[in-house]
Formats: C-alpha cells, sequence, structure tokens
C-alpha cells in the first residue's frame, strides 16, 4: 500500500516537474538581469533578486531538490545582509553570486534531462556563507527579510531585534521565552530566522522578531530586558508595509489566463497546419480541374480558415528575441571582465518576436558576433583613452521590425574594421592575391572577414580566434533566408546588420519549372520578374546580361547554375526572375512562370543539408516534391 | 536581599548555589533534595525565589514546579538545567518557571538572574 502511495507522490511531483523548471529558468534569468543591475549599482533590484532568490529556494525545497535549495537560501541570506548595509558589494561577491546562478542553472539543465540534480553545493554554499556567516564580528543582529508576512499583518508591525549574551548556552529556550514575552504584547507575525531553526538554537547570537503590536518600542524593549535573561541588547524597528502590495493578487489573476504548452507540440500543430495547407492546394486544383461550381464557396471558406488557423499558429510561435538577449549581458559582463575592458552593453528591441525555429538558430551566430565586438572591437581602456575616446567602450543589440523581416545589429564603438590590415592578413592566409589585394574596395576587403579560413585573431584567447571564423555566422544566417551587412569605420566602431526572416516554416514562393521539374523561389528573395526576350541579352565578357532601366544585370540559366545543360536556348523569351544576392540583383532564366503559391517548408536532412543552392523542399498540392531554391548560397559565375 | 530555597539532588550544586548567593547578601532559607521535599519545603518556608534542578529522583522539577504553581501562582522558580535540555526546560518554563540558568553556572549569570526575579 505504502509503495503505491509513493508511487503516486512521485507521479504528482514529476507533473510538477516541467512547471518547476520553466519557473526557476524564469527567476534565473530574473535574478542575473538583477546581479548585474546590481553590480552596476543599481540598489533598487535587491528586492526583486532577492524575492527570486527566496522564491526559487522554497520551490527547490518543496521538490526536493536540496542542492538548489541551499544554495539559494545562502544567496538569500547574503542578498539579505548586502541590503541590510551588513555586507558590502563588490564585484568579488558578484561573482559568487553568478557563480551560484550558473550552479542552479547546470542543475535545472541536468534535471530538464529528466535527471537528478547533478550539482554539488556545499563549496558554493561555504563561499556564499563566508559573507554572512558566524565569522563576522559585527553587532548588528541577524535579519531576513519578512516581506510576505509581514506585508500581510498590514501596518503596526515592528521588528524587534534581539541580541544574546555571548556566552548564553541555551540559546533556544532564551529565544522562547523572548517569544513568550511579545506575545503577551501583540502578534509575532513572523521570526528570523524561522521557528525550527530558533528552537533548535540554529542561530549566531541574534535573532528578529516581527510583532504586530500597539506597544510603544520602549514597551517593548523594557519588558525583553526585564523578563529575559542573557540579553545583551534589543532593538526596535518600525517596518514599513509597502501599500502596492495588494497589486499581487491582480497579477496571479492575470497569470491563470495563460497556458504554458511544450515547444514539440506547437511543432507538430504547425505541421499539421502544414499539411492542411498542402491539401488546400490540392482542393485547388481538383476544383480548377473539374470546374466544379459548388465547391467554390466552401473552398474559399477553407482557404480562409487556413490562412487564419495559420496565422494563429505562427503567432503562437512568435517568442520574444529576448529570450535568447537576455543570457547576452552576463556573457558581455564576463567577457569584458576577462579582456580587462570595460564595457557598457546596450539591448534595445527585447520585445520584438522571431519564430522560435529562427530564435534557435541565432543564438550562436549572435554569441560569435558579440565576441567578436568585445574580443576585436572594443580597445583596452588606456587605448580608448588615447583615441581620445571615452574608457567605457559601448556594444549594443539591437532588433527591430522592418516589415516581413526582423533587422538584428550588433554594434560596437570600437576600433572597426581597417581594410588594409584585413587585406594584408588575407594574402598572407593565401585567401587573395597581392594583386587582387591592391585593387580591391575597402568595402570588399572587410567582406573578407567572412571568408572561411579568415581569423584575425593575432593571439589565441578562449574567446575567439579559435578557427570558427565569422564565416559560419554568415552560412548559417544565410541558411535560414536572411543577410548579414557589415558596416565599419577605422576607429569609430563596427555594425553588423542581420537580417531575418520572421519565420522558416511557412512562406509564400515563386514557383517556377525549368529543365522539367518545379522549383519554389522564396518570394522575399524575388525582386521583379521580366520577359526576356532573344535579342535583349547581349553578352558581356562571356557573361550574358540584360539591360535594366539602365543598370546591366547578369542573367543566368536555372540550370546551368545547378549544374545541368541549359534548357530553353531555342525560344524567342524567357522569363527571368530578378533576385538579390549579396546586395546585386541577378537575373535567373526559367522556362516557366506556375505561379505565387504558400509552401511549407520540410527542411533538407543528413547529407542533403550541406547541398549548397537549396534551402529545403516543399510537398506540392498535388504530391510532387519541390525544391526550394536559396538564392544566397546558389553558387554563380 | 531574597530569601531562597534550593532545591537541588546534588549536595556539591547546592552548596554552590549557597555560597555564590549567600555572599551576595541573599538568604538561604532551606534546602531539598527533590521534588516532594522541595514542594513541602515551598508549602512551609514561602520563600521569594526557588532554585530547581531538573533531573532529580522520585519527583523531579518540572513536576516540582507544576505542584508549587498550583499551591502558589505568584511562586518565583529558576530553573537549574545542564547543557541539552532546552525541551524540559522550555516544559517546566510553560509550566510557570520563570527563568533558568544553566551548568556549571557563572556566578554573574547566577546574580542576573535572580535579581530580574526580585
Amino acid at each position: 500500500m505504502r509503495s503505491s502511495a509513493e508511487h503516486a507522490w512521485r507521479g504528482c511531483m514529476e507533473s510538477y516537474r516541467d512547471v518547476f523548471i520553466s519557473e526557476s529558468m524564469e527567476h534565473l534569468n530574473t535574478l542575473t538581469q538583477g546581479l548585474l543591475e546590481l553590480e552596476k549599482g543599481n540598489q533598487q533590484v535587491i528586492t526583486e533578486i532577492f524575492r527570486a532568490a527566496h522564491t526559487l529556494k522554497g520551490m527547490a525545497a518543496t521538490m526536493g531538490y536540496e542542492g538548489m535549495a541551499s544554495i539559494t537560501h545562502e544567496m538569500e541570506n547574503l542578498l539579505d545582509a548586502i541590503r541590510e548595509g551588513r555586507v558590502e558589494i563588490n564585484s568579488e561577491i558578484v561573482d559568487l553570486l553568478f557563480e551560484a546562478v550558473d550552479l542552479l542553472e547546470a542543475a535545472l539543465n541536468s534535471l530538464t534531462q529528466g535527471d537528478e540534480e547533478n550539482i554539488d553545493a556545499t563549496e558554493i554554499s561555504s563561499k556564499l556563507s563566508r559573507y554572512t556567516g558566524t565569522g563576522k564580528k559585527e553587532k548588528q543582529p541577524q535579519r531576513r527579510d519578512g516581506a510576505e508576512e509581514v506585508h500581510r499583518a498590514g501596518a503596526g508591525v515592528k521588528r524587534v531585534d534581539v541580541e544574546l549574551d555571548r556566552d548564553c548556552t541555551l540559546k533556544s529556550v532564551r529565544a522562547f521565552m523572548t517569544f513568550r514575552e511579545l506575545k503577551e504584547l501583540g502578534e509575532i507575525v513572523k521570526c528570523i530566522p524561522d521557528e525550527d531553526r530558533l528552537e533548535d538554537g540554529d542561530f549566531d547570537r541574534s535573532f528578529s522578531i516581527f510583532l504586530k503590536t500597539g506597544a510603544s518600542d520602549d514597551e517593548i524593549k523594557e519588558r525583553i530586558l526585564k523578563k529575559v535573561s542573557e540579553v545583551a541588547g534589543v532593538e526596535v524597528h518600525s517596518v514599513e508595509t509597502a501599500p502596492q502590495k495588494s497589486g499581487g493578487t491582480k497579477s496571479e489573476m492575470k497569470s491563470v489566463q495563460t497556458v504554458r504548452v511544450s515547444i514539440e507540440r506547437l511543432d507538430s500543430l504547425m505541421n499539421l497546419v502544414g499539411e492542411l495547407v498542402i491539401s488546400k492546394s490540392r482542393l485547388f486544383q481538383i476544383k480548377n480541374k473539374y470546374a466544379i461550381d459548388e465547391l467554390n464557396e466552401t473552398l474559399a471558406y477553407i482557404d480562409k480558415l487556413t490562412t487564419s488557423l495559420q496565422e494563429e499558429v505562427q503567432e503562437m510561435r512568435m517568442v520574444e528575441v529576448s529570450y535568447v538577449f537576455d543570457r547576452f549581458p552576463r556573457m558581455v559582463r564576463d567577457l569584458a571582465k576577462k579582456e580587462g575592458k570595460k564595457v557598457e552593453f546596450i539591448v534595445k528591441g527585447r520585445d520584438i518576436e522571431l519564430d522560435r525555429t529562427v530564435l534557435d538558430e541565432i543564438g550562436d551566430p549572435l554569441v560569435h558576433l558579440l565576441r567578436n565586438c568585445i574580443d576585436h572591437g572594443i580597445e583596452p581602456p588606456e587605448e580608448r583613452l588615447e583615441k581620445g575616446k571615452s574608457e567605457v567602450g559601448r556594444v549594443m543589440l539591437k532588433a527591430r521590425r522592418v516589415k516581413d523581416h526582423v533587422e538584428i545589429v550588433v554594434e560596437d564603438d570600437g576600433r572597426g574594421i581597417d581594410p588594409e590590415k584585413i587585406k594584408r592578413i588575407a594574402v598572407e592566409r593565401g585567401l587573395i592575391s597581392e594583386k587582387e589585394a591592391s585593387g580591391m574596395s575597402p568595402e570588399d576587403a572587410r567582406m573578407l572577414i567572412f571568408t572561411p579560413g579568415f581569423s584575425s585573431a593575432e593571439k589565441v584567447t578562449d574567446i575567439s580566434g579559435r578557427g570558427v571564423g565569422l564565416d559560419v555566422v554568415r552560412n548559417k544566417i544565410l541558411a535560414l533566408g536572411g543577410t548579414v551587412e557589415l558596416e565599419s569605420e577605422v576607429d569609430r566602431g563596427t555594425r553588423f546588420v542581420l537580417k531575418l526572416p520572421l519565420t522558416l516554416a511557412i512562406t509564400k514562393a515563386l514557383l517556377i519549372s525549368a529543365g522539367g521539374r518545379i522549383y519554389a523561389i522564396p518570394l522575399n528573395n524575388v525582386s521583379e520578374i521580366l520577359n526576356v526576350k532573344r535579342e535583349d541579352l547581349t553578352t558581356v565578357m562571356g557573361q550574358e546580361v540584360i539591360q535594366l532601366r539602365g543598370r546591366i544585370l547578369p542573367v543566368y540559366d536555372l540550370m546551368t547554375l545547378l549544374g545541368k545543360p541549359a534548357t530553353g536556348n531555342g525560344s524567342d523569351a524567357r522569363p527571368v526572375v530578378v533576385v538579390e544576392k549579396g546586395g546585386n540583383l541577378i537575373g535567373i532564366a526559367v522556362d516557366e512562370l506556375i505561379g505565387q503559391q504558400e509552401i511549407v517548408i520540410k527542411g533538407l536532412e543528413g547529407k542533403l543539408r550541406d547541398v549548397r543552392g537549396f534551402a529545403g523542399s516543399t510537398i506540392m498540392g498535388d504530391g510532387r516534391v519541390s525544391l526550394i531554391l536559396d538564392i544566397a548560397s546558389l553558387e554563380v559565375g | 536581599m531574597a530569601k531562597i530555597l534550593v532545591v537541588d539532588d546534588a549536595a556539591f550544586m547546592r552548596m554552590m548555589l549557597k555560597n555564590i548567593l549567600g555572599k551576595n547578601g541573599h538568604q538561604i532559607v532551606g534546602e531539598a533534595q527533590n521534588g516532594a521535599e522541595g514542594v513541602e519545603k515551598y508549602r512551609e518556608l514561602r520563600p521569594d525565589v526557588v532554585t530547581m534542578d531538573i533531573i532529580m529522583p522520585e519527583v523531579n522539577g518540572i513536576e516540582a514546579v507544576k505542584k508549587i504553581m498550583s499551591i502558589d501562582p505568584e511562586a518565583k522558580i529558576v530553573m537549574v538545567s545542564a547543557l541539552g535540555q532546552e525541551a524540559m526546560v522550555k516544559e517546566a518554563l510553560e509550566a510557570g518557571a520563570r527563568d533558568f540558568i544553566v551548568k556549571p553556572f557563572k556566578e554573574s549569570k547566577v546574580l542576573e538572574v535572580i535579581e530580574k526575579l526580585c
């Protein structure tokens, strides 16, 4: 019987585990953000940090995660000591708190994997307690927050701090007696340390009791001193209760209106909607083929519904970039510290939303770019001062929505990218010849940093210069259907602009046929469509070109680009799709335009994933599979 | 100056207390070796303060406190405890004892406690 009850209990706790994990992650986030603020000197955040640690502690203890509970307990003590001004905050303490946060995160990650906590909390706990522990010699009694209980009790609460004689032996009984006396004067709301610890004598020499009372401070003091022996001192303070506390219940009610859904379920919902979109296309084809009028109305309605459904699901999958951005301040701080650089990190547009698949993918590239900013961009403080800049460098991460894509900007006010230096390195590495270098524009030279095998790190640090270059970043962004732009000015700074599609899963595409197959070109790549006559094509230096509003546009046969025999050479006129590629317009000659359609992108997997020129595949309404062209990675010339 | 009754089964402890209290101007009006005797002496002597050992044969200190309190709700009893007897001290306090001292005691502690009660 007992084992089945135990089993039920475990099962019950298991079901809380997910909630515990996701909520704890949020609290960890609060902690991280708060600590960064605190380090900057914003003391106001400490209440928030404290509360996060406190809540985490309670949650972890309830779940029986003792390591986490122990760490958060010590954090809580230390934070309180800081708040009370007993311990002065310094970067060593912040580092230690960060270390604690890291460990908590490790525990959470391990729990996420379905494992145990797998952390050893003893070392960090003892490190943390060193600041608050018994070793200290300060006179002030140990106090901790009683916020919740005290607020609940309302006005008229006083905190009575009692310090016992140094040689007091049965401390718990003295505490007990103090309790007894104070109970005569009012209602005890809370005590610190908690009652269990007081009862076990598990406290230093002092404790605090929160008393809801009408008695004066002197009355309280006198009573304790008179009735309880071995008391070295008593202090009474009025406790301010924050009036906005009642707002708490309101926000609790609000939170009930949201439901947590696992990402997998959203993915599968998205897939189902995708299938629905495909089936819808199929229905349209049938309708057109058999010209069934009765179907029109129903189909129009289904069309509308699927579109709405798709938009809804899309909306659900949108995640604020803050999910990724919020971990950067900490990283930037750590890096800057390690490098001995002073960096002010500004994040803007945290609330901009992106599809989570896109968001998942951009984390690493952003890490890389930010590391570059700090490692290569921002100069050491002395160097900055010499240049007449503020010794604190500025790194900015900014997101904004621009039409149907999101722009993410990573910029610094550091040394900038010197094209001459880049050229020199590129020549050294054998990426370009001396001759090529001399004729290269500064812009093109800067773009060399995206070339595989290029790494300008003069010394290898563990931060960057590990052989993983910016080419990886660029490829990743391109694979997402985005673009990377670079602006830089020597000694003024560098700016990377990433343009990303809002979503990856469903997109509008232009369907074309070439060589007897259908291909899809994502519509956001397409700038216009031309019908080019044979006689409009001229050949310049072996490359077919057309003139478009005074500009020369190279035109490539799609089949040739894909490494197949060219088609349609005999015809008088051919459709040419004008697309943007790397900032330039090029024309792609195809056999036939089929039309515009929503397509559901299925990624290429396994060995196919690295095939250049294709972004994925899609299933057409009639069940055929067609490949989606990836203009960015298409090799031309 | 207070009239004091010392209840303890150990003669050594009684002597200690008598010395400390006596030389500081208090008067030891009586001694008892166990709880039952302590209660009888209280009834008979009506001292200002009683020092009461906890662990004693026959009737222990806590029982004695209860009995004395029923005789005289105003009785001022100080428990004499050893380390590790928190629970029993608390019980005695709940029963009505006013304070306690811990063995091995210091003169100053004993006087502090007694004088607080007078």
